[in-house]
């Protein structure tokens, strides 16, 4: 097993004391191409957080690749993220003073690649993602999908074991969504990447593999989903 | 380091009024240091170039008795004479005594050609142009033949030579020509530049000891004993070898043996260390001084930090969610102050030094005419090699300590956090 959780649960202690795990197991597999969803406070961003070593948790134990994760100080979680996990966010989450190709390298930075190594390493993921004319563009000169893919470049770039996307589709529109999600099912397929992306959209949910329901901090169902029949983008919703 | 330098390059370019801002207070304190450093050596410089007498000297100037003895009342004046001046020669102090040169005076009146001037006749030995640092300007000074024949010749100041020989006449020729002191002839052999830091008074001719004392009689009333010593190199000793030659002189005046009152020395020695002492200590009230002006500039600059971290959360929550290490944050903070301290800080310490240059060119080696005096206010006032080594460190550790709380809150940013904001 790549990811295994083992009872984790987490309470944030903010004034009013708010339990929002309560005892999460779940288990995913190298090369899956998993989604999370649930309702906004269902706790899924939390999950999401513990499962990128952004936050920790309070009991359970969570085992990444045969190492578990916990207690460790923030150099390690450093490290671990810069070489285990790769983030796509909702909102890109690039740096706007530099250009695309420097916010892709910026996790090998971390890792001390020499720059020349550093710099065509970046350029061969922009070119894959059809953006090698734009890697001396700064962020706000593309559009949101262009961006996003500079964000996939970026999460990409260090082969990570896994990677997380956080409502990767979030500020897309449908058309563009919908490559998105076809990129990332492309990466699971032809490279094995094993992809975790949480969303409360039963569109992005259903482009993935397997489904995972959670509710008020408890797995739900787990959906296997190689048909990709659950609910297509559009159908029974509002939104898009 | 390249791309910690292109990182904060850009961050900073993005920001340009704050940085130039954050910066010009940064440059204005060092520049203040720079130029207070430089205008304050300029006037050590000064001080220093305007005495420039011999270090290893004293001057003893006997004074009144401070207590009455063998029948005589206290207040009774010493004059000195020939014999204490032996003594100073003599075996005793040997040890300490180097050159020996008891100074006589009298006033008395020139004539040459057609002009008339008072002036003062001071009766010395060679000696005297080492310890007082005389400049000759041509001819020469006293010397050991003029003393042991007893001629009658003189040096004489420049100015006065000037006002002798006339507007318009070479002063040099007079070197060599006879002139009237009194009822006698006198040659002059050369002309000693005058000293205009020293002031007042009538015109000073100097001549030899043994002839002034000879022809005016000054055996018994020498005011001044000027010598060179060695050995003496703490307070300690002086004040020894002090109280042991002025208990020889009590002796022979019948003064107390224990009277204290009887000489004054000047030790130029001690003078110069206590000098020394002062110019340390107003040395370092410019550095503090100016070193209060800088913190306010490093106090601005941790400012705009603490302001530039926090609206840079957002980009360091990204940059540790992509695994950057506390540590690199840290360090990337604290070398954004050090750049914007140590750029800004030599434009600062470049444009005092340019400041300083000003004023060498304008108020530099200009003598300030205060009357009766003539004082250079103003010497070479730059600042040294090692005052830009030390304030380059200064500056390095400015921006060091600048930089410490805004690098250690935006080590601390938690990535989730971080990421929410915006």
């Amino acid at each position: 097993m790549l990811i295994e959780l083992k009872g984790v649960n987490k309470t944030y202690n903010n004034g009013q004391p708010l339990h929002v795990l309560k005892g999460i197991d779940l288990q995913i597999d190298k090369g899956e191409f998993v989604s999370i969803m649930g309702a906004s406070g269902s706790g899924k961003s939390t999950l999401l957080n513990i499962l990128g070593i952004l936050d920790n948790y309070d009991a359970g134990e969570y085992w990444l690749d045969g190492t578990l994760i916990r207690d460790l100080t923030e150099t390690q979680a450093a490290d671990y993220r810069n070489r285990m996990i790769g983030f796509i966010f909702q909102s890109y989450n690039l740096i706007g003073f530099k250009t695309a190709v420097e916010n892709v390298e910026l996790p090998l930075f971390y890792q001390g690649v020499p720059r020349k190594k550093r710099r065509q390493m970046a350029m061969e993921y922009l070119d894959r993602l059809g953006l090698k004319d734009w890697a001396t563009h700064y962020p706000n000169e593309m559009s949101g999908g262009q961006k996003q893919r500079v964000a996939i470049a970026r999460a990409l770039i260090t082969r990570p074991r896994i990677v997380l996307a956080d409502e990767p589709t979030g500020a897309l529109d449908s058309k563009t969504s919908v490559e998105i999600m076809e990129l990332l099912q492309q990466l699971n397929r032809e490279d094995g990447m094993t992809i975790i992306v949480v969303t409360h959209e039963s569109g992005v949910a259903n482009a993935t593999n397997k489904i995972i329901h959670i509710k008020d901090g408890i797995i739900g169902a787990v959906e296997e989903n190689l048909s990709h029949t659950s609910s297509p983008f559009g159908a029974d919703t509002i939104m898009k | 380091m390249r791309d910690i330098f292109q990182d904060i390059f850009s961050s900073l370019w993005q920001n340009k009024l704050r940085t130039a801002l954050t910066g010009f207070s940064v440059a204005w304190g060092i520049f203040m240091l720079i130029a207070l450093l430089g205008a304050g050596n300029g006037v050590f410089n000064a001080l220093l170039s305007n005495s420039g007498t011999m270090d290893r000297s004293m001057v003893i100037y006997p004074q009144r008795t401070g207590k009455p003895y063998a029948g005589y009342e206290k207040g009774r004046r010493i004059r000195l004479d020939v014999k204490d001046v032996e003594f100073l020669e003599s075996e005793m102090f040997a040890d300490h005594v180097d050159e020996v040169c008891p100074v006589v005076q009298q006033m008395d009146s020139l004539v040459y050609g057609d002009r008339f001037m008072n002036v003062e006749l001071i009766g010395l030995t060679p000696v005297f142009q080492q310890i007082q640092n005389v400049q000759i300007a041509a001819g020469r000074f006293i010397n050991e033949l003029d003393g042991r024949d007893r001629r009658k010749v003189v040096v004489l100041g420049t100015t006065e030579a000037e006002q002798l020989a006339g507007a318009g006449n070479d002063p040099s020729r007079l070197v060599g020509r006879q002139v009237r002191i009194g009822s006698f002839s006198w040659q002059i052999v050369g002309l000693a530049k005058s000293d205009e830091s020293m002031g007042g008074g009538s015109p000073q001719l100097y001549a030899p000891y043994s002839t002034v004392s000879l022809i005016y009689g000054k055996d018994n009333e020498i005011p001044q004993v000027f010598f060179s010593f060695k050995d003496l190199d703490t307070d300690e000793e002086s004040e020894k070898f002090e109280s042991a030659y002025r208990s020889v002189v009590n002796s022979h005046h019948s003064a107390a043996p224990d009277d204290e009152n009887t000489l004054y020395f000047w030790n130029r020695m001690s003078s110069s260390r206590q000098m020394d002492k002062v110019t340390r200590i107003l040395r370092t009230a410019l550095w503090i001084l100016g070193l209060f002006t800088l913190i306010s500039g490093i106090v601005g600059v941790s400012n705009i930090m603490l302001i530039t971290v926090k609206e840079r959360t957002h980009e360091f929550g990204i940059r540790k969610a992509i695994g950057a290490r506390p540590a690199s944050l840290l360090k990337l903070v604290i070398t954004e102050a050090v750049v914007i301290t140590a750029v800004f800080g030599y434009v600062g310490m470049f444009l005092g030094m340019v400041a300083n240059q000003i004023m060498d060119k304008t108020l530099g080696d200009a003598p300030i005419d205060a009357g009766i005096v003539k004082i250079t206010m103003f010497v070479n006032p730059t600042v040294g090699l090692d005052v830009a080594v030390k304030a380059t460190l200064l500056l390095i550790i400015a921006g060091t300590l600048a930089g410490l709380i805004p690098a250690w809150k935006a080590s601390k940013v938690k990535p989730i956090e971080a990421l929410r904001a915006e």
